[in-house]
C-alpha cells in the first residue's frame, strides 16, 4: 500500500493536482453560470448587446479571407444556375400572373366585406430590410445576426421575415447589429393559427429544421398541407403572417415545414407594425 | 507543451481564428466547438500552464457571445476536454493512442447524453435525431486525423524550440 502510494505520489505532484483542480473549478463555475441563466438579466442582456458589435467586428475581420473564398464559390454556383432558373421563371410567369390576378380580386373582396361588416383595419405596417451578416442556424440555439441596430431604430421583439414568411424575432439589439432568434430556436414559442378554420396552437422551436405545434385544439380536424400563420396573440407578431404548412401529425403535436429556407436567405425584413387606435 | 510568449500568441491567434470560422462555416453535421475540443484534447499540455484554462474560459465566453449561447456553454466543453487531456497525461496514457481514443469516445458520449438529457428535462423536447447521431459519429471519425495532425505539429514545435 505504502509502496504504491509512494509510486503514485512520485508522478502525481502538487502541480498535477492544480492543473486538474483549476480547470475543474472553472468548469463548475461555467456550469453554474450556464444552468443558473444569470445572463438572462436585463444588465447582462445589455452587456451582451453591446459586446456583440466588438466580438462580431473582430471575428469578421479574421474570417474575411475564408468568407471571400466562400462567397466567390457561391457566386460561381449561382451563375451556373441562372440559365435554368430563367427558363423556370418563364414557365412560371403565366401561372404567376393568373395567381396575382386572383390575389388582387380576393383582396378587393376582403376590403368590401370589411366595409360591409364595419371591421376596422387596425394594423399599420412598415419594414426595414437588413443584410444577414452572421448565420448560426445550425445548432439548437439557432440565431442570425443582421446589420441593423439602435442606430436604425430597431427595437427588441420586432418580427423578422423573409420574402415567403416569418422566420423569427429580434432578441438583442446592439448599436449597429441585432440578433434574430429564429423560429427553430429551442427557446422560441409563437402563438399560431392552423388551417382556414383557425385552430389555435403554440409553435415550439425544436432546435432543428422543422418546428412543431403543441397545445392544438381539435388536432383531429387538421390535415397535412394546412397553412400555418401567426395568430397575433401575445402582441409580438402581427396576425396572419405566413409561417409554413403542416407536414406531419402525431397524437398531440403537429410538425410543420417552414416556407422560408433560412440557409438561402441573404436579406431579411424587420417588421415594424403598430395598432391603429380607433377614433 | 510549455508555452513561451510566442506560443501563447500562437495559441490565442489559433483560438481566435477557429472561433471566427463560426461566422463563415455553417454545417449541420459538423460542430466547430467539438472540433476545437478534439484539438485541445490532442495537445499535450504542461502541468504548470495554469493560464491556459483561464484563457479557454475567456475564449468560451467570447464564442458564446458570438453564437448567442448562454454564457458558460462553450467554455465548459473546452475545459472538459482540456481536463481529460491533463488526466491522460498525468496517468501516463497520453502516448497510448488506442486508450486515448476510447477515452475520447466515452467523453463525447457523456457530453452527448448530458446535452440531450438537459434539453429533455429543461425544454421537454426529444432532441435526439438521426442528424444528432450522425454529428456524433462524424466527430468520432474526425478524431484520428486531427489527433495525428496535432501530434505531428507538436513534435515540429518542440524541435523548432
Amino acid at each position: 500500500m505504502r509502496t504504491s502510494r509512494n509510486f503514485y505520489s512520485r508522478y502525481v505532484n502538487k502541480n498535477s493536482y492544480l492543473s486538474i483542480l483549476i480547470p475543474v473549478g472553472l468548469i463548475i463555475f461555467s456550469l453554474i453560470f450556464y444552468f443558473g441563466r444569470f445572463d438572462n438579466s436585463n444588465l447582462s442582456n445589455e452587456l451582451r448587446a453591446k459586446s456583440i458589435n466588438t466580438v462580431y467586428s473582430i471575428t469578421s475581420i479574421v474570417s474575411s479571407p475564408i468568407s471571400l473564398i466562400k462567397n466567390g464559390l457561391e457566386s460561381i454556383l449561382e451563375i451556373q444556375n441562372i440559365y435554368e432558373e430563367n427558363q423556370r421563371f418563364k414557365e412560371m410567369q403565366l401561372l404567376d400572373s393568373a395567381s396575382f390576378q386572383e390575389m388582387v380580386s380576393m383582396k378587393l373582396k376582403i376590403a368590401q366585406y370589411e366595409s360591409l361588416l364595419n371591421a376596422s383595419n387596425d394594423i399599420e405596417y412598415d419594414f426595414r430590410t437588413s443584410r444577414i451578416v452572421g448565420d448560426f442556424s445550425n445548432n439548437f440555439n439557432s440565431t442570425l445576426i443582421v446589420n441593423s441596430g439602435k442606430e436604425e431604430n430597431i427595437k427588441l421583439d420586432m418580427p423578422v421575415s423573409g420574402s415567403n414568411g416569418i422566420i423569427g424575432r429580434i432578441s438583442h439589439v446592439g448599436e449597429r447589429l441585432s440578433r434574430v432568434l429564429l423560429i427553430s430556436n429551442i427557446n422560441s414559442r409563437i402563438p399560431v393559427i392552423i388551417s382556414e378554420d383557425g385552430y389555435h396552437g403554440m409553435l415550439v422551436g425544436q432546435g432543428r429544421e422543422n418546428p412543431t405545434i403543441e397545445y392544438v385544439e381539435h388536432i383531429e380536424k387538421i390535415s397535412i398541407g394546412d397553412l400555418v400563420t401567426t395568430s397575433g396573440k401575445g402582441g409580438i407578431f402581427p396576425p396572419f403572417q405566413l409561417i409554413g404548412q403542416v407536414v406531419g401529425k402525431k397524437s398531440n403535436e403537429i410538425e410543420i415545414s417552414m416556407f422560408e429556407n433560412i440557409a438561402t436567405l441573404s436579406h431579411v425584413k424587420l417588421l415594424n407594425y403598430k395598432l391603429i387606435k380607433e377614433n | 507543451m510549455t508555452l513561451s510568449f510566442k506560443g501563447y500568441l500562437l495559441l490565442n491567434g489559433f483560438l481566435l481564428c477557429f472561433i471566427s470560422f463560426n461566422n463563415v462555416l455553417n454545417f449541420n453535421l459538423i460542430d466547430l466547438t467539438l472540433i476545437l475540443s478534439i484539438l485541445l484534447y490532442s495537445i499535450k499540455w504542461n502541468e504548470s500552464e495554469w493560464l491556459v484554462p483561464f484563457l479557454l474560459f475567456a475564449w468560451g465566453i467570447f464564442q458564446d457571445i458570438l453564437l448567442g449561447m448562454n454564457l458558460g456553454y462553450s467554455g465548459s466543453i473546452f475545459l472538459f476536454f482540456y481536463v481529460l487531456s491533463q488526466i491522460t497525461s498525468i496517468n501516463g496514457l497520453f502516448e497510448q493512442q488506442k486508450i486515448k481514443f476510447i477515452i475520447f469516445i466515452i467523453a463525447l458520449l457523456i457530453l452527448f447524453i448530458f446535452k440531450n438529457l438537459f434539453i429533455y428535462f429543461n425544454y421537454q423536447l426529444n432532441y435526439l435525431s438521426v442528424g444528432e447521431l450522425s454529428a456524433f459519429l462524424i466527430m468520432v471519425l474526425l478524431y484520428p486525423p486531427l489527433n495525428l495532425m496535432i501530434i505531428y505539429s507538436q513534435k515540429k514545435y518542440e524541435e523548432i524550440r
